[in-house]
């Protein structure tokens, strides 16, 4: 803790009220010292409210125009982007929430993979890459280290989105996997704010904290995407079965019934094998993040198939 | 943290991604807060339109400036309008009312067709202020309203700087006790 207690000094810097230097040092002792801060944090909520107190409604022709002058200036993501988008801006800003909380010590934990948390963070980044260099963008800056590094460049690709149409959804980049693929970028997305989600739970693991699944929209985007990696993961693997179907009937949130044909090509027909697990652990074992044996599922039919499509979905992993 | 980061956690969310209808969910819920202090600081519509357009400008075009996990959006664009009207002030320095005679003002009141619940919480701001003994009102005014240091504060109401930074704090101190007993501090 540097300084020493001095409400005065809290109230004053909450106001905006005194010169550089003694703001300096207020906060300075502030990031020590969590007592201050919370009173400070008590006392910013008042200085707000006195601006509250005197709410008016602007001239309703003020809101057309803020709106048309905001568009002019950024152009609003066409729907289709903007449902791709944010689930991605949301795991991204969720494990930099995260990153911002970490010790020194929890950056050098290990992770899955035997991978560190620093390591983790670089191993994403790089897969992030990927896209963000398909789509024109520079690395980011080495100086501005892991976190904020890694983060730029996902914001950079999030905003390069928003400024173009729904057309650049369908522009092809690298997809990110033990098999060099390329897709459109409305998977690599799906792909994104899956690999930004398994990742974060591997650190959250690392620290023993709970793991956080994502909304049920992603959720379902992710299986969507997985169902139709897997016709020719199953090729990859010689495992395809041409002619026969496997039903995924997937509960809980982001959960619902997907027809899978069982090689590359194949139109589904009767299911040949119904397998039911929860969605989000049917994500986690795309993710490798879960061993067979530990997928809570059930399988009615034929139970080779449902192993061998559950042999395949563990290969679409980003590591 | 506040009760409403959740929901400010999506509108960021929805910000970055640059969701089309975004901006007018946050203009509708804030431009009463963010018009009424850039009206009442700089006492100019004509300025007050400018400063809360160039705040939605600014959270538009750079949503990441924006955290909800430090603050509110509310008090963010408070404290972003605050800024820019105190900045107008300095700019323009042609206020014709006297600061002495402004700080001992009520605030205007919100017109009628105010959202009920945001008329409900104006209203407990302006009591909780009127309540404070009126030299601590005039110095909270001064420096919330006016952007003055508290060395001006002190200046301008002829007090030690002292006594300046005490009544900075005792007011801010019983405005956030009386609105955490009221209730009040959930809504900011």
């Amino acid at each position: 803790m540097t300084g020493s207690h001095d409400a005065d000094a809290v109230a004053v810097w909450v106001l905006g009220a005194c010169p550089p230097d003694e703001a300096e040092r207020v906060e300075a002792h502030l990031a020590g010292c969590p007592s201050c801060a919370a009173e400070a944090s008590r006392l910013r909520q008042a200085a707000s409210s006195l601006g509250a107190a005197g709410a008016t409604m602007p001239p309703p022709a003020l809101r057309d125009s803020v709106l048309s002058a905001a568009h002019a200036r950024r152009r609003p993501s066409a729907p289709a982007v903007s449902e791709l988008a944010r689930p991605y801006a949301g795991q991204v800003a969720a494990l930099d929430a995260l990153l911002s909380e970490l010790t020194e010590q929890n950056w050098v934990a290990v992770a899955a993979r035997n991978r560190t948390v620093r390591g983790t963070v670089v191993h994403l980044a790089a897969n992030d890459g990927m896209v963000a260099g398909d789509l024109g963008l520079g690395p980011a800056e080495p100086a501005l280290g892991v976190q904020r590094g890694w983060r730029e460049q996902a914001e950079a690709v999030l905003q390069r989105l928003s400024a173009g149409g729904e057309a650049m959804l369908d522009l092809p980049v690298r997809l990110a996997g033990r098999r060099p693929s390329r897709g459109p970028l409305r998977d690599a997305l799906v792909q994104r704010t899956f690999e930004t989600w398994i990742h974060a739970d591997d650190i959250r693991l690392a620290l023993h904290r709970p793991p956080l699944p994502p909304s049920p929209e992603h959720v379902h985007l992710i299986v969507g995407l997985a169902v139709r990696l897997l016709p020719d993961a199953l090729r990859g693997l010689g495992l395809d079965h041409p002619g026969r179907t496997a039903r995924l009937a997937l509960t809980g949130p982001g959960g619902g019934d997907w027809l899978l044909p069982l090689a590359p090509g194949g139109t589904p027909g009767q299911p040949d094998v119904t397998m039911v697990a929860e969605a989000v652990e049917f994500c986690r074992l795309v993710a490798d993040r879960r061993r067979d044996d530990a997928l809570g599922y059930s399988v009615h039919g034929d139970a080779a198939l449902a192993a061998d499509v559950l042999r395949a979905a563990s290969t679409l992993a980003c590591d | 943290m506040y009760p409403g980061r959740a929901r400010d956690r999506e509108l960021h969310e929805r910000l970055v991604a640059g969701d089309g209808t975004v901006l007018a969910d946050v203009y509708d819920d804030t431009s009463s807060l963010v018009y009424g202090i850039a009206a009442h600081i700089t006492g100019d519509w004509a300025a007050a339109q400018d400063i809360t357009q160039e705040t939605y400008l600014g959270l538009w075009e750079h949503p990441e400036r924006f955290d909800p996990d430090r603050a509110s959006l509310r008090t963010w664009l408070s404290s972003v309008a605050r800024h820019r009207a105190i900045d107008w002030l300095r700019r323009t320095r042609t206020r014709a009312r006297s600061a002495i005679a402004f700080a001992a003002d009520q605030p205007p009141a919100p017109p009628a067709e105010e959202v009920a619940v945001w008329s409900a919480v104006a209203k407990a701001v302006r009591e909780a202020v009127q309540a404070l003994p009126d030299a601590q009102r005039a110095a909270v005014s001064l420096a919330y309203f006016h952007g003055k240091t508290y060395r001006q504060v002190a200046a301008e109401l002829a007090i030690p700087e002292g006594t300046a930074k005490s009544r900075l704090r005792l007011a801010l101190g019983n405005l956030a006790n009386r609105l955490a007993a009221d209730g009040i501090t959930d809504l900011l």
